[in-house]
């Protein structure tokens, strides 16, 4: 697999598609992410089970620049819904589509967005490295565990996760969608929640920012491993791409042409919420 | 040295709950407890005792201006020497004759810090790069080591008057701590930082600057989980009685530490950001105090989402790597 | 211990817009008992509810009041051009240095300044007119778009007609009436040309004008020891504990914010 990320890169340098490449490299303590500018250095590109980040977080960084990425499913979602809000130009970006056996942690076990993964395959990609891999087809089995929990157990659970965050925001900067100029979190005016690690500022930050992940989330689950007090967060965002999915059939980052629903309009969308 | 039986001194802190404020790593984090702890590395440092994560500062009230009074004293168990030691390296910024920091001051000087000797350091650990060690001792009042149902005590009088003096170590006492001491340091990787800061200062415009910050994400886990780590925010709250002034952590990893309201941001990228965050400690603290602002704990690199390796990024900087 | 964080009330004695379009305004407040300054420091000033923010001292440290001049750029200073005669507010301060006036001392002084930077540079001239014979030649070089954005102009049209000043005041266009220079700060000190001999340079503006303002300080051998500006930047603290302003090794809230050219070239260009 390795080898052919790296004649990939190689090639896709050689014949001016890119001028950077992300991919992921050899860390101290598992993969990390490098940016690779000459052919030469195509050799460092590494593959394998830690390589969890999802590299799209970093090519907003390089617009203008004729950028590729080396991708699994998630990321390439994620590269595919930064399209449809326009923050990149698809020409821009050249993905090296990576089809995904699934990420662990330090202990081996595989990670939950993994798991459910039903897109280990980039949907969009200029080039796919492997055999296509077929995704998991489990309609959030984990979600609804959750919703089946009575709502005052849920609520508890929301508050012990919520309880240990530190606001450090490394979920918020890991994820590719969160790229506001100014988050929510730090408005002085409005001030939409209070500073500090009161229970209801931390609740309120953990909301909101999974509904704006509403239908622009592409489970890829660096929020989550991102956080170092292990806070999770996947159970809100996996949530709410549930809701996307069946009350307006959206899938995020299949297409590039396709608006997030929580960003169009259309006199189809169902309306019983409101009754 | 002295040794005393582990249960008398863990009898002794919770009864001392009853007139202090006891932190201690518990559930893997240094927090609040009532006298219990857990023998661990905690993920979060012992600086949530003297620079906890939320603070009040001043009260507004009625048309005045009132500080926010002054708590129990704090005791500081159980955590390792390299937090001990932080906390007097913040205490090096704090302690200023014109500006005291107040708030961290008053705690610092009357709480009480007892670290437990780190027989067992980490793979990311590299606290002897800089002089001490893991059975180091300054900053704290004592320095337990664990023995069977013992602790060696290198301690000073304000811990032996809370916790009774036990009884004279023997000889093989000694022996233990020694060879404990030097099986712990030979574990520990060595990073050369001889005139690493000088080095910094002149490669302050250097383009590997912008190599080296590239995969940071700019969010503050490392700052936050980093025991020398200081900066704090300060916003009023508005209560119905008034307006609660108070400080929170920060960090110079976030961009609008430093963005201004007219929007300019004198360090707009990663590449000013981290920058900071290594000149501050390595080369910045040696000027200003005479100290690198890092202990060598090695939380930064182990909760990186990103694997930003501080190690590395020294080996580079330094010329050793 | 004395505490630093604790901020002293103080009275609005006088609150007024300075220019038309109502982006600067004018406080004037109770001098606390005991208050005493040089010329560049700066207060924090506290809005009690929606917090602190740094403003240079524009008064001179003999006069009885404390005058702060405030552009309308975020919360803290829309609180701040909400204040009315008689609102209380907390201040703290003086904190930061001073411009080395002794320095200044049997020497010529340059001032140049632009916009709404010139705050503390009133309080450094009327320091510096009170003792006038302790100083050579004194000129004045600024600089505004428009003729209702100079800060103390009335005041500064009186000081105009003292022999033992030079005052040059500028806008960036003509507008009618104006009698005085047309054209930008770096122009003017060019057309000005001032001797650099002998002579000790402070200047405070927007950075669009320091940075064209600085090959032309170059061009007239001003050598920078002998330049002096007054930095901003964000702060919280106002006493080198937060973190946030250092240059460097230096705090500009606590070390600065006063800065020789030459010292800031030696630090990384964060401001």
């Amino acid at each position: 697999m390795i080898e052919r990320i790296r004649e990939e890169a190689r090639k896709a340098f050689e014949e001016g598609k890119i001028e950077i490449l992300i991919g992921f490299g050899r860390g101290t303590l598992r993969a990390t992410p490098i940016f690779i500018e000459k052919k030469e250095d195509v050799d460092k590109l590494i593959w394998d089970d830690t390589c969890w980040i999802n590299l799209a977080t970093y090519l907003r960084r390089f617009r203008g620049k004729k950028t590729g990425i080396v991708a699994k499913g998630c990321d390439a979602r994620s590269v595919v819904a930064l399209i449809a809000e326009k923050q990149l130009k698809r020409e821009d970006v050249y993905i090296i589509g990576v089809p995904c056996q699934g990420m662990k942690n330090e202990k081996g076990e595989e990670f939950l967005s993994c798991r459910y993964c039903e897109y280990p395959t980039p949907p969009v990609y200029d080039v796919l490295v492997g055999e296509k891999r077929e995704g998991k087809k489990e309609n959030y089995p984990d979600v609804s565990e959750f919703e089946s929990m009575p709502p005052e157990k849920r609520w508890e659970f929301f508050s012990e996760e919520a309880k240990k965050c530190i606001r450090c925001y490394a979920c918020r900067e890991a994820c590719p969608m969160c790229y506001c100029e100014e988050c929510f979190v730090d408005s002085l005016d409005p001030r939409w929640l209070e500073p500090g690690l009161s229970l209801s500022s931390l609740q309120f930050w953990h909301l909101v920012r999974a509904y704006h992940q509403a239908g622009r989330c592409s489970d890829c689950g660096a929020c989550e491993r991102a956080c170092p007090m292990d806070v999770k967060i996947l159970y809100l965002t996996r949530k709410l791409n549930k809701e996307v999915r069946e009350l307006f059939g959206f899938v995020t980052g299949l297409d590039p042409e396709a608006l997030p629903p929580l960003g169009t309009y259309s006199t189809e969308d169902k309306e019983e919420f409101i009754l | 040295m002295r040794r005393i039986k582990k249960e008398a001194i863990e009898k002794k802190l919770k009864e001392l709950a009853k007139d202090y404020r006891i932190f201690a790593p518990m559930n893997g984090d240094v927090k609040e407890t009532g006298g219990e702890f857990e023998e661990c590395f905690p993920r979060l440092s012992g600086k949530c005792a003297f620079l906890p994560p939320e603070e009040e500062i001043l009260r507004y009230k009625d048309g005045k201006v009132e500080e926010t009074p002054e708590d129990k004293p704090i005791i500081l168990f159980g955590i390792r020497p390299c937090d001990a030691r932080a906390i007097s390296l913040i205490e090096l910024a704090m302690r200023d004759e014109k500006f005291p920091d107040v708030y961290f001051l008053r705690k610092k000087e009357k709480g009480i810090i007892i670290s437990i000797a780190c027989k067992e350091p980490g793979d990311t650990c590299f606290c002897t790069s800089f002089g001490h060690g893991p059975f180091s001792t300054q900053g704290s009042d004592a320095l337990l080591v664990e023995k069977d149902d013992y602790y060696l005590v290198l301690g000073n009088e304000k811990f032996f008057k809370l916790f009774g003096e036990g009884e004279e170590a023997r000889e093989e006492d000694k022996e233990y701590f020694e060879e404990a001491k030097k099986r712990a340091e030979e574990k520990i990787e060595k990073i050369p930082v001889d005139n690493l800061g000088e080095k910094l200062l002149s490669r302050i415009e250097d383009p590997v600057w912008e190599k080296i910050s590239r995969k940071c994400l700019n969010c503050g886990a490392c700052t936050f989980l980093c025991p020398t780590c200081y900066c704090f925010d300060i916003q009023d709250l508005e209560r119905s009685w008034g307006v609660s002034r108070r400080r929170y952590w920060d960090s110079c990893m976030f961009s609008i530490y430093t963005k201004e309201a007219s929007g300019h941001n004198p360090r707009p990228t990663h590449r000013e950001r981290v920058r900071n965050r290594i000149m501050h400690k390595f080369s910045y603290y040696p000027y200003l105090y005479g100290e690198f602002g890092c202990t060598g704990c090695g939380r930064c690199v182990v909760y990186c989402p990103v694997n930003f390796d501080i190690r590395e990024v020294l080996k580079i900087l330094g010329g050793s790597g | 211990m004395k505490n630093p964080y604790l901020p002293v009330i103080v009275k609005v004695k006088r609150a007024y817009f300075e220019s038309d379009d109502r982006s600067l305004k004018t406080i004037d407040v109770e001098k606390p008992e005991g208050f005493s300054f040089l010329p560049g420091q700066f207060c924090e000033i506290s809005i009690f509810g929606r917090g602190e923010a740094p403003f240079g001292i524009a008064s001179a440290p003999s006069e009885d009041f404390l005058r702060f001049t405030i552009n309308k750029a975020g919360y803290v200073t829309t609180a701040i051009h909400w204040l009315e005669e008689g609102d209380e507010i907390g201040i703290r301060g003086p904190l930061g240095n001073y411009y080395p006036v002794e320095l200044f001392e049997r020497k010529n002084v340059l001032i140049v300044s632009g916009g709404f930077a010139f705050t503390t540079l009133r309080s450094l001239l009327l320091y510096l007119l009170e003792e006038r014979e302790r100083y050579k030649n004194i000129i004045l070089i600024y600089g505004a778009r428009r003729p209702d954005l100079l800060l103390y102009r009335e005041e500064l049209f009186e000081l105009e007609k003292r022999e033992d000043l030079e005052i040059h005041l500028t806008v960036d266009t003509e507008f009618p009436g104006w009698t005085r220079h047309v054209g930008f700060v770096p122009q003017v000190l060019e057309r000005v040309n001032p001797p650099a001999e002998d002579t000790y340079l402070v200047m405070c503006g927007p950075p669009a004008m320091i940075k064209f303002t600085l090959p032309v300080i170059e061009k007239l051998g001003f050598p920078p020891e002998r330049v002096f500006t007054s930095l901003e930047r964000r702060m919280k603290c106002g006493i080198g504990k937060c973190g946030r302003c250092n240059i460097g090794p230096y705090y500009v809230c606590r070390d600065g914010p006063v800065f020789s050219l030459d010292k800031l070239r030696t630090l990384p260009r964060e401001y």
